[in-house]
This record gives structure tokens, sequence and C-alpha cells, in this order.
């Protein structure tokens, strides 16, 4: 695998990956400042068994338990499997983030899966828009490529749509993506021949509208994936249709209505307050209907609002923002806006005193998940009251 | 000529800034970063296809964008030029 580089400034620089890497017996962190830095030190301590632990360094409550927490010190870390290697992060239910260790085996067999669906487009080129910080992009973005051998995997820190398809018309490319981008192309003016050209999306789900516009608009297809940071893939779809195929290695059920795995995937232990070891089956929080081994996605059964990948408790930002004396009640919901590329809004209705600058709640918010990107929209109300459940309900 | 009140109107209706004022967006205020409107890279690809909806004008890479999403000022600079050649 060579790496193509594309500056900000669109020169394009072709980088081949040293393999030397000083190996510890201990976890060590892998920053992520862009792209580049993160692959050129990622891939070479990855294929010498070096024992990573990675997260978004803007992410504050994460920056400060790591720098409180030394990892290789923790109760039970020594017990692990040999062959655990990897140590993501993911928001938790309520709201501190969980790791979730991964072992070798983990990445190489889901990868295995990916590259056996993927393998009909003979690829010669991964092209990645998403960051490395979070499984999807690990995994789709960078395992994928290098279990595909010869190709070139092309990285810029931001692409803009056109800069995207202008990478995406080369002959038999994956893309590895958003709905954010798959939104985006469909929105274009101007329609462009990618047919040999194949996009895989994660991270949130894709309006059925919106997948049509994007094959219409591109000729192109777009692979969904299902999945979270625990239980690595679940699941993959094609085009506009709603039933999705569990990957190879992973058998699927219904516990009461919720969606029940058994995975060659699954992360074998997580770090909630202390490490523990995960068993099978898995059962996520996604309610579902199966049927003929496909199973379509009905809801949610928690209150955790999914927003470009992370799992944000709403509970837990209504108690944070319900800490500014201004700030009687707080309620947070989540609104689907399909127009917008970021289809998922934040709504946060506030029972106040005064009307806050946003600059002041976003500074409250950033307290605890440090600056990544809540988008959110303020409303003001006068009576935030509660109901006979205990839930907050809003007076008109 | 495309006048700055109709760029910033377009900016707020484009990206559902609904809690935004059209005249709380300074001429010269940052789009992008915490010191301004607080926009991001997303808002930056949305923020591309509104010019081209809204004004007909394209943009097709980001080193580019940089300089012509630096505020509002900026921004209507850039439809005018690219209108008038």
């Amino acid at each position: 695998m060579i790496l193509e580089y594309i500056h900000a400034d669109n020169s394009h620089e072709f980088i081949e990956f040293s393999n030397s890497s000083h190996l510890t017996n201990n976890w060590e962190y892998i920053q992520n400042p862009n792209k580049l830095n993160f692959i050129q030190n990622f891939i070479p301590s990855y294929l010498s068994g070096q024992k990573i632990v990675l997260f978004d360094a803007n992410h504050k409550q994460l920056l400060d338990f790591y720098n409180k927490n030394d990892i290789n010190k923790l109760e039970g870390i020594e017990e692990l499997a040999e062959d655990t290697k990897l140590l993501f992060f993911t928001s938790g239910s309520s709201g501190f983030p969980i790791g979730a260790f991964k072992s070798k085996r983990n990445l190489e067999c889901e990868v295995k899966s990916l590259q056996k669906i993927v393998s009909k487009n003979k690829i010669q080129r991964v092209v990645v828009t998403v960051p490395f910080v979070h499984i999807y992009g690990v995994l789709a973005g960078l395992l994928l490529p290098l279990s595909l051998g010869d190709i070139t995997l092309v990285i810029k820190e931001d692409f803009l749509p056109y800069e995207l398809i202008e990478e995406a018309k080369k002959e038999h490319t994956l893309v590895v993506t958003t709905p954010v981008f798959i939104k985006a192309l469909g929105k274009l003016p101007s329609e462009h021949k990618l047919e040999n050209t194949l996009f895989i999306s994660s991270t949130a789900p894709l309006a059925l509208e919106d997948v049509t516009l994007f094959e219409e608009k591109c000729d192109s297809k777009v692979m969904q994936l299902f999945g979270s940071t625990e239980t690595g893939g679940i699941a993959y779809k094609f085009g506009s249709s709603v039933e999705w195929q569990p990957l190879d290695g992973v058998s699927v059920a219904m516990q009461e209505d919720k969606l029940s795995i058994c995975s060659e995937f699954i992360s074998p232990y997580l770090l909630k307050e202390s490490i523990e070891k995960l068993s099978q089956p898995y059962v996520t929080e996604d309610i579902v209907e199966i049927k003929n081994n496909t199973f379509t996605l009905i809801g949610r059964s928690n209150k955790l609002i999914k927003i470009a990948g992370k799992r944000i408790s709403a509970l837990q930002i209504e108690n944070i923002l319900e800490e500014i004396p201004e700030i009687d009640k707080a309620i947070v919901s989540l609104v689907y806006k399909k127009e917008l590329l970021r289809s998922e809004q934040i709504v946060i209705t506030l029972e106040a005193d005064m009307k806050l600058d946003k600059k002041r709640i976003k500074e409250k918010i950033a307290q605890y998940y440090g600056i990544i990107t809540i988008p959110f929209t303020l409303k003001y109300v006068d009576k935030i009251n509660y109901s006979a459940m205990g839930k907050k309900v809003i007076f008109k | 000529m495309v006048k700055i009140e109709e760029v910033k109107q377009k900016i707020i209706e484009g990206l559902n800034l609904e809690d935004i004022e059209v005249d709380e967006i300074e001429d010269d205020m940052a789009l992008f970063g915490d010191d301004g409107l607080g926009l991001d890279s997303v808002d930056a690809i949305e923020l591309t296809l509104v010019l081209e909806k809204e004004f007909g004008v394209k943009i097709t890479n980001m080193a580019e964008a940089e300089n012509i999403f630096a505020s509002a000022a900026s921004l209507t600079n850039y439809i005018n030029e690219e209108k008038s050649k």
C-alpha cells in the first residue's frame, strides 16, 4: 500500500510507510493531530503488535481521564488475552465514555468480511474522508486498505464535494465516507459518472431518498455499514434496501424486540468503572424486525442521541446546562431535518431567567465534551414541568 | 450586485441557524472557528452547496474556500467578483 496525501494547496505527495516502530509492552496512546501524522504513527505500531489506545484528543473528558489514570496500571489490564491490541472509546449511557478493547482477531475477521464484499469491485484506490479516531475510520479507512495490499490510500484532511468527485472519478476506487458526503454529492447540480466507484457510508443511517438521489446523480453504488464500537460491524446493505444483511461472522436474533448478536467482532472486554469481560450474545439497544436472516431497524430503546456517529446523552447535557444559574430547566431533543447534510439536529429548549448568548451554552457543553461539535438550536419557553412519570414536558 | 445582508440571510437559512439574526453576524466576523460564528467542516460543505444553488457560484477546492469563507464580507466580495466575470 502506498499513501497519496493531498495537501491543503492540492499538491499530491506519495509516501511509503516506514516499517520501523519502537515496540513496547505497554498500552500507548496515539494522538491524532492530523490524518497524515496519525497514519504514519499508527500503521507501523499496529503492524509491529503494539497495544494502542485511540481517542479524540479534543474530547476533554477522555483526555482528563487518560491524564489522571495510567491505563497500564488499571486492575486486570495484565490479565487481558495477549491478542488484545486496540482500545477505542465511545460514549456510555451516562455520557461518560466506555472503552472497547479489540483483539487482533476481532479486527482481522471483520476486515476479511468487508474485503469479501468489496472485492468484486477490484479496488485499486481507497479514498478516505473520515477521521481515524473511531473504529469505522480505522477499520474501513486503514486496516481494510492495508489488507487489500497493492493499492493507493488517498487522504486529505478535509474534502469539499467537487474535490471528492475528482478523486472518486478514477477507476476502481472505494470511497470510505459518511452520510454527509453522500447527501452532498446527491445535491450537486451536475451529474457524474462514477460507475466503477463504490462508496461505503457509516456512522448514521441514510434516508432512502438521499441514497436514490446520490445513485442517480453519480451513477454509483453506496453500501451502508451498521454497527458500533463495542460490536464492530454488524450488517450492511446496498442502495435503497431497508433490509440489513449480517456480515459474515455475525449471527442475529431478537431478544424481546431488541437486536441480539453473536459475532467474531465483538469486543472481548469493556472498560467502564473497571475492566469487564463481555459475554455473548450481545443485546443492542436497537429495536428490529428479523426476517429471513436480515433485519429492519425500527428504532432505539434508550435516550441516547446518535449524531454523526457520536452517542450523546441527552440527560447529561440537560444536567450540564441546568448548572448554569440563569437556567431553571433544559430539555434536549433530536429533530430530523432532511434538507440539511447534517440531518440530525439537537434542539435545546430552555426555561431560563433570560436569553443567554449561544457561546456561553457552547462553552458550558465544551467543559465536558471538549470542542466536539454538537450543532444545536436554542428555544425558550415559559415553563418546563414534570409529568406524573417524572418526564419533563414543555408548557406552551 | 449581491448585498451582504442577502448573503448573511442565505447562510442562516442554508445552515439552519434558526437562533441567529442577520444583524448578529458582523461583516468581518469569522464564520469558522470558536471566535466567530463557530461553523465547522460540515458547514463548509453545506455552504458550498448553498452558494452554488442560491448564487450560481462554484467552489471547487478547500484552499480557495478558506479565504472565501473567512467572513460574510469576503464571501460577498467573491460572489460579486464571480458574477461580474
